[in-house]
């Protein structure tokens, strides 16, 4: 099986699971968090390979922990893949991230980019 | 100076400016007339000597002749008469011939007899020995060239003057031969002078022309009588005037001067009556001067000063109606009626003006009170307004709140309603990969249904969110480079399952040499595809639905959606993009899904890109709607 790890980064408890569900069908490692206080934590503790990363976070906003993580020379080499309803969201945060997921995606989509991020070498 | 001083000054000026000019005058005219009438009468009165001088010569020569022509004389000069001395020459014939010389010579000019005579001591005297020049040969007495020759003229001697008479000796009948010349002389005493002095009645004096010691007035005219007759006149002082003349001796030589002394009577004359005249003039013109200046002073100027005190008053009580009419009907008094007039018509003017004035402050007075009217009416529109501006501006703020409120609603709707669609999505995708067990022909269906619906209702969200973005102005487009097709496909792939819901077929279409990159927000672009591909599905029964990328020029590309459906009138072009209507007229659904807010939104996110919308379509023949971009580099 693949070493490599995904923290899933999302407050809804449904599209959380789903995702989750999805991507270990393709053989992934995941992590779920849902708040953005626990996923600092659980980024700098476990170094994922990806973060799918909602924007929309309790405590601490996701475009604050992208921008904590290029930050931080520990984390900034970690992948992240931003996930939101908001096209100005993304557009905000285009340079900081590796990809993006625009709400509503679907299944297809979401091991699309999940694999382009994963099966590419490092940045 | 006044005018009344002005006038006695003028005419005393006048009147003695008339004495000079009248005394010039006659200085000038009469005073020369006179000199020149007196003049004349010394003239006359020196001829008068002269003649008288004359007289006497021809007196001596008249006695001469008679012994001459005698012929006991004839007798005595032959020397055949020796008692002639006795009978004729004797002292006593000197004295009553007056005569102060006889000489007698014969044929041959020899003297026969001469004998001088002093009258005043009745003696006789030797001939004087400066006449024997006159007896000599070749002298002018002995030229007798006939029987009638006669000399008879002045000589000069040391002695004085003499009258002399030479003549020819004839017989008694006066004829010839010439038996000799017999001569007489005269001296020229003071007793003669006084005789022509007495004849004359005038004061004569007889100079010698060449004595040394003439008195001045002799002098004087001795320099101005230069021809053998001239005449000349000299006033000696203002009482007398005297006369000159010449006297010439036999042989023409300037001898004598003959004085006349008369009184300048008619000078004297002239000079008083001038005078007389004068002084009448004088008398005569300050009374005239003063007549004049009293008469001009009463006609002209108190009536003139009295005229000046009225207006004088006039202006300084600035009474117009005060009285200024002179009496009389001359100049003055038409000049105060004149006045009179014109203050007349002064005082009507002056009343107008008055009148005028009054009106105008009256009309001023209506105008101000007109205006602040009008100023307080318009202040209390302009509060009005004020009031109603502020009103506006609060429903204004209040239209926008509630503008912003909604769009910020929508957007939350759109954003917090994508997570349960994600969901939806992924759940049928799983569903539909029969992750959860297998699934029937008619399960798969109505699971792709659901699909299908939950893209309806994305589509629906999105436009929503749209509209409101593009409603209170927050639309913010992106300028990206994207792939035209792939956006071409995308949308093809989203609109698919719904066009085999009808049973239609959806055809996209690239122009072959359309670029591979644009610029612009593909996001909106996919938006607007979406929409007019909808729109094309929603109105089609059947056929099919193209999509189209092409350029029209080099400069723009242009996105356009055919459809075989039921078409639109050209009346309702324009109105299909206003939001919620649709082609039947009415915001109901009888054709089609929606909330008819598709085409509106096509238009208005156009009109934010700079596109331009068109629309071709005729009833029951399909439509075709085009949207047309600028190329951006």
């Amino acid at each position: 099986m693949s070493t490599k790890r995904i923290l899933i980064v999302e407050d809804d408890p449904q599209l959380g699971i789903l995702t989750r569900e999805i991507i270990s069908t393709i053989g992934f490692g995941t992590e779920l968090v849902a708040d953005g206080a626990l996923a600092i934590q659980a980024i700098a503790e476990t170094k994922p390979d990806l973060v799918i990363l909602d924007m929309h976070l309790p405590n601490i906003s996701g475009a604050e922990i992208l921008s904590q993580m290029r930050a931080d020379p520990a984390l900034k080499e970690i992948k992240v893949l931003i996930s939101t309803a908001d096209i100005a969201m993304i557009r905000a945060n285009e340079s900081l991230a590796n990809g993006f997921l625009l709400k509503p995606f679907d299944i297809q989509q979401l091991i699309q980019a999940v694999k382009k991020q994963i099966d590419l070498p490092d940045r | 100076m006044s005018l009344s001083r002005r006038v006695v000054a003028a005419t005393v000026l006048t009147i003695l400016g008339a004495l000079l000019m009248v005394y010039m005058t006659s200085r000038l005219i009469l005073e020369r007339s006179y000199v020149q009438l007196e003049d004349q009468e010394a003239i006359t009165n020196v001829e008068r000597v002269r003649n008288a001088f004359d007289d006497d010569i021809q007196a001596l020569l008249f006695l001469a002749l008679d012994w001459s022509k005698w012929d006991e004389t004839y007798h005595f000069v032959a020397g055949d008469a020796p008692s002639y001395i006795a009978d004729n020459l004797l002292d006593q014939a000197f004295v009553s011939l007056k005569l102060n010389m006889m000489a007698f010579l014969n044929a041959s000019n020899e003297m026969v007899f001469e004998k001088g005579f002093d009258l005043e001591t009745g003696q006789a005297v030797p001939v004087w020995d400066s006449l024997s020049p006159y007896f000599a040969s070749g002298s002018p007495l002995l030229q007798h060239p006939s029987i009638t020759s006669e000399i008879a003229g002045v000589i000069m001697l040391p002695e004085g003057p003499m009258l002399i008479v030479s003549l020819p000796v004839l017989h008694s009948d006066h004829t010839g031969p010439i038996g000799g010349i017999m001569i007489w002389g005269q001296f020229l005493d003071q007793s003669a002078v006084e005789k022509l002095s007495h004849i004359t009645s005038l004061d004569v004096s007889i100079r010698r022309f060449d004595s040394p010691d003439l008195p001045p007035d002799f002098q004087t005219a001795q320099a101005a009588l230069i021809a053998p007759d001239e005449v000349f006149t000299l006033p000696l002082d203002q009482d007398t005037v005297a006369g000159y003349a010449r006297v010439d001796d036999l042989q023409g030589r300037p001898s004598l001067i003959l004085k006349m002394e008369m009184p300048r009577r008619i000078y004297a004359q002239g000079l008083a009556s001038l005078f007389y005249f004068l002084a009448v003039q004088a008398v005569i013109g300050p009374i005239f001067a003063f007549v004049m200046v009293w008469l001009v002073q009463r006609t002209v100027l108190s009536r003139l000063s009295r005229l000046s005190a009225r207006v004088r008053q006039i202006q300084k009580t600035d009474d117009l109606s005060l009285h200024v009419t002179l009496e009389g009907n001359d100049e003055l008094a038409m000049l105060s009626r004149d006045i009179a007039d014109m203050l007349n018509a002064l005082a009507h003017s002056r009343e107008r003006l008055q009148r005028a004035h009054d009106q105008l402050e009256e009309r001023v007075e209506e105008r101000t009170q007109d205006i602040s009217k009008v100023n307080s009416s318009l202040r209390e529109q302009i509060a009005e307004r004020l009031a109603a501006e502020m009103k506006l501006a609060e429903a204004r703020d209040q239209a926008l709140e509630s503008l912003r409120l909604k769009t910020q609603i929508v957007a939350n709707i759109s954003h917090d309603s994508r997570t349960p669609l994600t969901n939806i999505e992924l759940y049928t995708d799983l569903l539909l990969l029969e992750r959860y067990g297998g699934l029937t022909p008619r399960q798969h269906e109505v699971i792709d249904s659901i699909k299908l619906n939950s893209r309806q209702l994305l589509a629906l969200i999105n436009n929503m969110l749209t509209e409101a973005q593009m409603t209170s102005g927050k639309l913010n487009l992106a300028n990206d480079a994207f792939d035209p097709r792939q956006l071409l496909d995308q949308v093809k792939l989203a609109m698919i399952p719904l066009a085999e819901q009808k049973s239609l077929s959806l055809i996209t279409q690239v122009a072959p040499d359309f670029p591979a990159h644009l610029r612009g927000d593909a996001d909106r672009l996919k938006q607007i595809l979406t929409n007019l591909i909808d729109n094309a599905i929603k109105f089609t029964k059947q056929g099919e639905v193209t999509a189209r990328l092409y350029q029209p020029d080099s400069f723009h590309w242009v996105m356009e959606v055919t459809d075989t459906g039921v078409g639109i009138s050209p009346e309702l072009h324009q109105r299909i993009f206003e939001p919620f209507w649709q082609v039947d007229g009415s915001p109901t659904r009888t054709v089609g899904r929606g909330v008819g807010l598709g085409l509106s939104i096509v238009k208005n996110l156009a009109a934010n890109m700079n596109a331009e919308i068109a629309v071709k379509s005729e009833i029951g023949q399909g439509s075709t709607f085009s949207v047309c971009f600028r190329l951006q580099e």
